[in-house]
């Protein structure tokens, strides 16, 4: 009866808050508290995939919801992004019949890695997905160690682990199991042999703290590893990106599947293997999966064409508080060795809770765009200062900077001077305040 | 006017842009007109640590804390001749909680740190998150940074900071931080040298520089003035 009850609730709350605008997690939340072991007893699909980690969640989730929908098979997923076990419920409790049945072929959820215990207390997944921990919004979640033993909490026996073999602290979830399968890179063109980054997380071995040794790098501390004091090493993969050709936008997935990317970003590489991989696990065949996947256009928008004044740009949407989003998005503008301006937003540093926190600057490498088709770098938004001083400590010569305060003043500067293609890097909690100033194509 | 900087453990205990502390105060004292030299130790390297001037270490994850332990044992006596004689020593983080007697992690195994003071740390399941601002004795204005951690310091004789606003050692408000001579530990956490000019001019002085006021860099202080007019207006807000 509480059961009923709950899902009556949360459906009404989900009704209601649609139209004041809320709706996600508070639906999930009174039905928790109506019956707190709801996700326990309703009957959930065969196949429970979860998505966790701290970048490419989303993204991993809306290509395998995308692929295994047109491939016939119904899903339930929180397409929203509410991804703690309130937002979980929420969605779960929409999509079961009011007796508590799911319905659907596949259950797919984007867990938040802090979280994600909570959610997997009650039931567990039948595939986990675990695309990388990195440095990430650290005011919250302290560091990605940290991060590591709260996923932990949320692995069970019964659960296959998908992992990214490349990055080594997410490997570690693999240490002393057998049902796991490995996804990865081979070596290729985008590699590095020589590191390159603020700081290195992956200088020792988290098994034993000894140094790790890097064959290649993929970027930062992602690559091919092993520890020559304890065994512990990059694994071998069941899913492999096994060629890399960003010049035609292309990749090859296990040696046959070849994949047209929309998008030339190593992180969209990575989420398109991970979908790759759960999709063929729930029975799609790879070359039909490559179809589905080549050119996908992510519909969360992390990657925006515009133009201001005479100026081309595409925004590059990353992550305050989360260095290697910053590094990777100014990997591509370098990458496309057009001339060019780079525009830099840190205005809000999180949208969802108050913090003034900048240390997070030190961490990402500015250093890559000390390159001559770097014309000017606009350093935009309340903590232009913090950027223009960590911007000091960097080789770029101090006159290519330009520091607004000002967001709408910075656009109106460029809107005046030049035309050359711009590279505009900031967070979602700063999005809005350049594309009031822009127009997107 | 010579001085000669070491940046223990820049490998490791490194977890939020820390190495700023060091990149920043060397480039004060080069524009002071002293000549400055860095030098590093990294986790496995033996090196003869005494007769530097500044010591610094960051924060880690408690893991690496515990691995830098590991290793700093054998410099205990380093570290304290070095704070004896009142050399000018900065820990931020959770590496100041390796110079008192003991850390305790969640599962209730002990670690014996350095015994620099008679301090002992509470390592828990709960992180410990947010901005601060503390008052230092002898600052008109006041300082602003970060607590990211998951302990609780017990038994401090002498408490560095007194916090407006943010965790302490042992709670909310009250003090924070750690002192001995010119040794100062602090769990504020990030280049605290560069959000807080007044620090740094302070950390010079105490190394012997001459007129610290003569360079000054706008952006940090105007970094500086942003936050510290963001904070306060949420510590108001808070009330």
């Amino acid at each position: 009866m509480r059961k009923v009850l709950a899902i009556l609730v949360c459906r009404l709350i989900r009704v209601v808050g649609g139209f004041v605008g809320k709706g996600t997690s508070l639906p999930g939340k009174y039905a928790l508290k109506i019956c707190p072991d709801i996700l326990a007893r309703i009957r959930k699909p065969k196949m429970i995939v979860a998505v966790t980690g701290s970048n490419g969640k989303t993204s991993t989730v809306e290509m395998i919801a995308s692929v295994l929908k047109a491939s016939g098979k119904t899903v339930a997923y929180n397409a929203e992004g509410s991804n703690q076990i309130e937002g979980v419920t929420t969605m779960i409790l929409n999509s079961c019949t009011l007796g508590g049945k799911m319905k659907q072929d596949v259950l797919l959820i984007e867990s938040d890695e802090r979280y994600t215990k909570h959610t997997f207390r009650w039931f567990h997944p039948t595939h986990y997905v675990i695309t990388n921990l990195y440095r990430d919004q650290l005011t919250r979640n302290g560091h990605p160690q940290w991060v590591y033993d709260a996923i932990k909490e949320s692995v069970f026996d019964d659960t296959t682990l998908l992992l990214n073999a490349d990055d080594p602290t997410v490997s570690l979830f693999g240490q002393g199991r057998d049902n796991v399968l490995w996804f990865g890179l081979d070596h290729s063109s985008v590699d590095s042999e020589a590191f390159s980054g603020a700081y290195n997380d992956g200088i020792y071995c988290p098994v034993c703290g000894k140094p790790l040794t890097y064959d290649y790098y993929h970027f930062n501390h992602v690559g091919k590893y092993r520890c020559d004091a304890c065994g512990f090493a990059r694994h071998d993969t069941d899913f492999t990106v096994t060629d890399v050709d960003l010049e035609h936008s292309r990749i090859t997935v296990n040696g046959k599947d070849e994949i047209k990317l929309a998008f030339r970003s190593i992180y969209n590489i990575y989420n398109i293997l991970a979908a790759y991989a759960v999709c063929t696990l729930l029975g799609v065949p790879g070359e039909r999966i490559a179809s589905l996947v080549s050119n996908y256009i992510l519909k969360n928008g992390r990657y925006i064409e515009f133009t201001l004044g005479e100026h081309p740009g595409i925004f590059l949407i990353s992550k305050h508080e989360n260095s290697i989003s910053y590094d990777l998005s100014f990997k591509f503008a370098m990458a496309q060795k057009t001339p060019c301006s780079i525009v830099i937003i840190v205005d809000a540093v999180s949208r969802k809770y108050f913090t003034s926190e900048t240390s997070w600057l030190w961490d990402i490498n500015f250093d890559q765009l000390d390159q001559p088709q770097v014309e000017s770098i606009y350093l935009c938004g309340k903590y232009c200062n913090d950027l223009a001083t960590r911007f000091s400590f960097t080789k770029i010569p101090q006159d290519k900077l330009k520091v607004f305060e000002d967001i709408d003043a910075a656009c109106a500067d460029l809107r005046e001077h030049g035309r050359q293609q711009l590279y505009a890097v900031t967070c979602f909690s700063d999005k809005d305040k350049l594309m009031s100033n822009v127009t997107v194509k | 006017m010579e001085l000669k900087l070491l940046h223990l453990y820049d490998d490791v205990m490194n977890l939020y842009g820390e190495y700023a502390n060091v990149s920043v105060l060397a480039r004060f004292l080069a524009d002071l007109g002293v000549d400055v030299s860095v030098d590093t130790l990294s986790l496995y390297e033996q090196q003869d640590i005494s007769g530097y001037d500044f010591y610094y270490m960051g924060s880690g994850t408690e893991r690496k804390q515990k691995l830098a332990l590991s290793q700093l044992a054998k410099y205990r006596d380093a570290l304290s001749d070095a704070c004896d004689a009142g050399k000018v020593m900065l820990f931020t983080g959770n590496s100041f909680e390796l110079l008192g007697d003991k850390i305790t992690d969640a599962d209730g195994r002990e670690y014996e740190c350095l015994h620099l003071a008679p301090f002992e740390t509470v390592e828990g399941k709960r992180r410990i998150v947010g901005d601060c601002i503390a008052d230092f004795d002898g600052f008109a204005d006041v300082l602003v940074g970060f607590i990211n951690k998951c302990s609780k310091t017990y038994g401090v004789e002498q408490p560095l900071f007194n916090l407006r606003m943010g965790f302490g050692n042992e709670a909310v408000g009250g003090t924070e931080g750690f002192r001995k001579n010119n040794c100062f530990g602090t769990h504020l956490t990030g280049p605290i040298l560069v959000k807080n000019p007044a620090m740094l001019r302070y950390i010079a002085k105490l190394l012997g520089a001459e007129n610290t006021d003569s360079v000054s860099y706008p952006f940090m202080e105007k970094g500086y003035e942003t936050t510290a007019s963001e904070l306060q207006k949420r510590l108001e807000a808070m009330k």
